[in-house]
């Protein structure tokens, strides 16, 4: 057997149906290799830039150290990094003094990434003996440069290094002003750490264990971690944030940007599943005879099916092998390329999980769509092929036990995707998407033939060859409209759908960081200097509108009655120690829209009411109609919820968690926060040595002069970051959509040639018998023409609304008209092109000799 | 009404020139029929592809109804097939998706004919497969299908007839039988016929026998 199964496959070398068997397994398997493969690199770059930007997986924040039982129980778990933060001031020789942010950090600092330095030195080199790293915008406020001495409380410090990257500062909130770093001795000098100073310490874990490898993209469980801290010290409140539930937009926005790209691979695994269908149906058609030559010399049911299995694993195995392997490298070289500007890993080692399930899809997906040809092939009778009846066997209804067949290797092939798919849940509804596509695709077929069929059949297009050759194909037996319409069609609406998705996210991340942002924030603005402070605010260079808002800060304590910290799960029970920031509405701060419920009018006068923001709402797990019981200084304040928000953008990191109607809070308002919008784009980031000073610098210099206990934070710089890495993400989802558009393109136009391989040789008849070449075009442009229309419509319509499903259900995401117009673009620029390809390969093919074409005719 | 002057043709194979047709010439009167006769392999099917305008000789020429065929453009050929040339090809060449009326009915389909279909079930009841009309290639035996093709290449009412090995594929009864059809249908046109052949009973039922050896033609029988 194996000798004649070698010989056979030999014999067929140039076979064109083993070349598009191979060719098309290829293009489907790079296709996913490459997609799955960028994926990978690309989930693994932003989980560690989410990672870099909290600063760990798990963060405890206390006012006070942790109890020695506390901290060893975490140190079990993995590296712990802590910092002490503390507001404080910061003088200079001159007697200059400005708020600052004065951070101790340890050995282990930062958990991951770097931070870095002018001049270049370490963590250590920089805060030891008594040294410290300043903020830029500190150094350039106060002209302090390397070497300058500087009081910190009781003592002297000096400055070693200005900091240039901070990983976990990219976007934080500097309420309490510009970071000023040093060692843990250096604090202590200071003398500023008492029993009744505000310091904030904040306790930061990287996990650890036996399967986790950050390196490679496998990070600890941190929902484990936060249900066990809650078991091992449910007293205890410190608050916990984990990364993933970091409250960042930025961050969150990563989250999404994930789920995207997994949308696109996921799309990406079917339309190279269809390329493989593709050349295992060509292969398998062009078999048919020798299957019936074989049978008529004695070879049994068996041992056919063995040798067309064994033949089509072999070739799928090493089509498959090759096209993993180059579509990895691929991914590989391009995430090398592009690793300095964006989120992306470039561990190899990340794409061996890709590679090897590229390979296995394949090789999957060829003997699942081999197993009904090869079952109905075999139950033929060899008369049937042997007379060249190719007709009556593809129509012929396969056995019982054939039928069982194909339907466990389908399912087993709809599992095999559920599986490979990260998100379950993603992988079932993708599945029962393709089912109902399959199902709608299959109806419109049936119901084109049937219009085909009574246009023709009136007689009105007798006069007209081309038009009614092109109708009477579609409703001819082995016409290629349905598998052409079943595969151009799921795979052009999913990839309409994608692109929804995609361009809903892109234009998202485009809006999150607007070009219309305040350029200054103000925190601490005492109660009674309001009125006073937003008048110099106004009259500071460049400044043209001021907005300020109360800050409160309470704690939610029950829900309905019952209290937070009583409930069973970890997740809920610890919001009970958060600190949320409580205020009230204003129209440009927080820029919110209300997702469920409805906001109260602003003239509002009743009972409190109170909106919560929806992330905060998601993980309390509050609705609205609820009554909640907020803890403010000491005294309970009971509201009941009405709306649940969302903030629209990334703008001035306020991020209040609730908002009151109007009046409730004024008992408890001591302090405001500001925000001032200038009358330029936000300035980049200028040098400190340069005597051209941005106009936010000015204000705010102006501004700390009238009021040097109000904090003054320039937002453009956090908003820079946020905008680097946003765009970063942008690029990335583009880059992983582009290749996988591509690459679908390719096979796609290979799908739509195949099918091409009868209308051709009915061509060269046709053209025997009289028919002019332009004729034949005509009738191939109009077949074309209505096959792509027909695909363009449907995916726009289907597609357009599965995305926007997707998009505004699943992601959140707003969908626009234009996001609508990307879609159907996208729709008609892919029927139009492979049908274009498919048209091209015809018409050059028709242009050769008929004869030669008549010789192929069998 | 067609004529060969010194047609040479030859193809190109694993990097080699295969030379099929050196210096064939032939002459066919209007009415006449001509049974082109070799053996497999001689170039019998190459020499009717290039009389029928769908090969192009690489020197030479041929002379229909008094127009160089070679000269002319693609369409104009195969507006000569559509309106003059009658063609049965061995293997039938039935689109294997048409119904046998539709098959028939190409020809004035093609040409815009009225009534293509009515027309079409007519002439394949006159060669006894009304009841076959609606059935497809694939369902049909070889002789039905070869009547089909027969059916199709007159349905125009051809002035030339050309028929490659219309019998080849047949056994000798059925073989027999559509020959019967061929001739009969041909002189009830009043169509000049060319056969290419290897059968030397049907190509005895010929006008005229020419001998395709060695790429040239030479008049066997008259």
């Amino acid at each position: 057997m194996l000798r004649f199964l070698l010989r056979d496959l030999i014999g067929h070398r140039n076979s064109r149906s083993l070349h598009l068997l191979a060719t098309s397994l290829f293009l489907g398997v790079l296709l996913i290799s490459a997609c799955t493969g960028l994926l990978a690199l690309v989930r693994d770059g932003i989980a560690s830039e989410e990672r870099q930007l909290f600063g760990g997986d798990v963060e405890l924040d206390t006012r006070e150290p942790l109890d020695p039982n506390a901290l060893a129980w975490i140190t079990k778990r993995g590296t712990v990094s802590r910092l002490i933060e503390l507001r404080t001031m910061l003088g200079t020789i001159n007697e200059e003094f400005t708020v600052i942010e004065l951070q101790s950090v340890d050995k282990h600092y930062p958990l991951y990434g770097n931070v870095s330095f002018e001049p270049a030195i370490t963590l250590a080199e920089a805060t030891d003996n008594l040294g410290a790293a300043i903020d830029p915008a500190l150094a350039f406020e106060l002209g302090l440069k390397v070497g300058d001495n500087v009081t910190i409380g009781d003592t002297t410090v000096t400055v070693r290094a200005v900091v240039q990257g901070q990983p976990d500062r990219a976007f934080s909130a500097d309420i309490s002003g510009p970071p000023v770093l040093v060692s843990e001795q250096t604090l202590d000098a200071t003398g500023l750490i008492s029993a009744n100073s505000r310091a904030e310490y904040e306790y930061r874990v990287r996990l650890t264990g036996p399967n986790i490898e950050p390196e490679n993209g496998v990070y600890g469980d941190t929902t484990q971690f936060r249900n066990d801290w809650r078991a091992a010290f449910p007293d205890n409140t410190a608050e916990l944030n984990t990364v993933e539930g970091r409250n960042d937009r930025v961050s969150e926005r990563l989250n999404e940007v994930a789920a995207v790209l997994l949308l696109i691979a996921v799309a990406t695994l079917l339309v190279g599943g269809l390329g493989v269908a593709n050349g295992v149906a060509a292969w398998m058609q062009s078999r048919r005879a020798d299957l019936a030559t074989l049978s008529a010399i004695g070879a049994k049911d068996n041992w056919r099916g063995t040798i067309m299995v064994i033949e089509i694993l072999l070739v799928a195995l090493l089509s498959s092998l090759i096209a993993a392997l180059i579509g990895a490298s691929i991914a590989y070289v391009v995430s090398r390329s592009l690793s300095g500007g964006l989120p992306v890993a470039t561990s190899p080692a990340l794409l061996f999980w890709p590679t090897l399930v590229s390979m296995a899809f394949g090789t999957l997906s060829a003997l699942a769509f081999a197993a009904p040809n090869l079952a109905r092939s075999l139950s033929t009778a060899p008369a049937t092929l042997l007379r060249g009846d190719t007709e009556t066997d593809s129509r012929s209804p396969l056995s019982l036990r054939a039928k069982a067949a194909c339907a466990a290797l389908a399912i087993a092939a709809a599992l095999a995707l559920i599986a490979l798919v990260p998100d379950k849940i993603i992988g079932i509804g993708f599945v029962f998407s393709i089912i109902l596509l399959y199902a709608a695709l299959s109806e419109l077929v049936v119901l084109i033939r049937n219009f085909a069929r009574r246009i023709v059949q009136s007689g009105k297009l007798d006069k007209r060859f081309a038009a009614r050759r092109a109708l009477a194909g579609m409703d001819q037996p082995g016409s290629p409209l349905r598998p052409l319409l079943l595969s151009l069609g799921i795979a052009t609406t999913l990839l309409v759908a994608a692109t929804i998705v995609i361009v809903a996210m892109l234009r998202l991340l485009d809006s999150t960081v607007p070009s219309r942002a305040p350029s200054l924030a103000f925190y601490d603005i005492q109660k009674q200097d309001v009125n006073d402070f937003t008048q110099v605010v106004t009259n500071a260079p460049g400044v043209t509108e001021v907005q300020t808002v109360p800050l409160v800060l309470g704690r939610l304590t029950q829900v309905n009655g019952e209290l937070l910290s009583a409930r069973d799960n970890a997740s809920e029970a610890l919001e009970a120690n958060d600190e949320h920031k409580l205020s009230y509405r204003a129209e440009r701060v927080d820029n919110i829209r209300a997702t469920s419920g409805e906001l109260w009018p602003h003239n509002y006068q009743g009972p409190p009411l109170v909106a919560m923001e929806d992330r905060e709402a998601g993980q309390i797990g509050v609705q609205v109609g609820d009554t909640l019981t907020f803890s403010i200084l000491g005294k309970n304040l009971e509201a009941k919820l009405v709306a649940i928000y969302a903030q629209g953008n990334f703008e001035t990191r306020f991020w209040f968690e609730a908002l009151f109607s109007p009046g409730v809070l004024d008992n408890f308002i001591t302090r405001y926060v500001g925000i001032a919008f200038q009358d330029t784009a936000a300035p980049d980031f200028v040098p400190q040595n340069t005597s051209n000073t941005p106009i936010d610098i000015v204000a705010a210099n102006s501004i700390s002069t009238e009021y040097p206990a109000v904090v003054t934070v320039r937002t453009s710089r956090g908003l820079l970051a946020a905008k680097r890495i946003l765009n970063a993400a942008a690029l990335a989802v583009s880059l992983v959509a582009l290749t996988s558009l591509l690459a679908s393109l390719l096979v796609l136009a290979s799908v739509v040639a195949a099918n091409r391989q009868r209308q051709l040789q009915e061509a060269a008849i046709l053209h025997a018998i009289g028919s002019r070449h332009r004729s034949l075009m005509q009738a191939l442009g109009i077949e074309y023409l209505l096959l792509g229309t027909v695909v363009a419509v449907f995916a726009s319509i289907v597609g357009g609304i599965l995305g926007s499903l997707i998009a505004v259900f699943w992601l959140e995401l707003p969908v626009g008209v234009f996001t609508w117009l990307s879609g159907a673009t996208v729709a008609v620029a892919i029927a139009g092109l492979c049908l274009t390809a498919g048209a091209i390969w015809v018409a050059r093919s028709l242009s050769v000799s008929p004869a030669a074409l008549l010789r192929e005719v069998v | 009404m067609i004529e060969l002057k010194n047609v040479h043709l030859a193809y190109s194979a694993a990097g080699r020139s295969i030379p099929v047709l050196s210096g064939a010439s032939l002459s066919v009167a209007k009415g006449e029929s001509v049974a082109i006769i070799g053996p497999s392999g001689s170039g019998k099917t190459s020499l009717l592809l290039v009389l029928t305008g769908l090969e192009t000789p690489d020197s030479g020429s041929v002379i229909f109804d008094g127009l160089e065929l070679h000269a002319q453009s693609n369409d104009a050929r195969a507006d000569l097939r559509r309106d003059k040339i009658g063609i049965v090809f061995q293997n039938f060449h039935l689109i294997p998706s048409l119904t046998a009326c539709e098959n028939v009915a190409l020809p004035l389909d093609i040409a815009g004919s009225d009534n293509a279909r009515v027309r079409a079930a007519e002439l394949l009841e006159r060669v006894g497969l009304g009841h076959r009309k609606d059935h497809y290639p694939n369902a049909m035996s070889g002789g039905e299908r070869q009547r089909v093709a027969l059916a199709r290449a007159l349905i125009h009412q051809p002035a030339l007839m050309v028929a490659d090995e219309p019998t080849g594929n047949l056994d000798n009864q059925t073989g027999d039988a559509v020959a019967d059809l061929l001739f009969k249908l041909n002189q009830e046109n009043d169509a000049t016929l060319i056969l290419v052949t290897h059968d030397p009973a049907l190509a005895a039922r010929c006008q005229r026998q020419v001998r395709l050896h060695e790429g040239q033609l030479n008049l066997v029988q008259a």
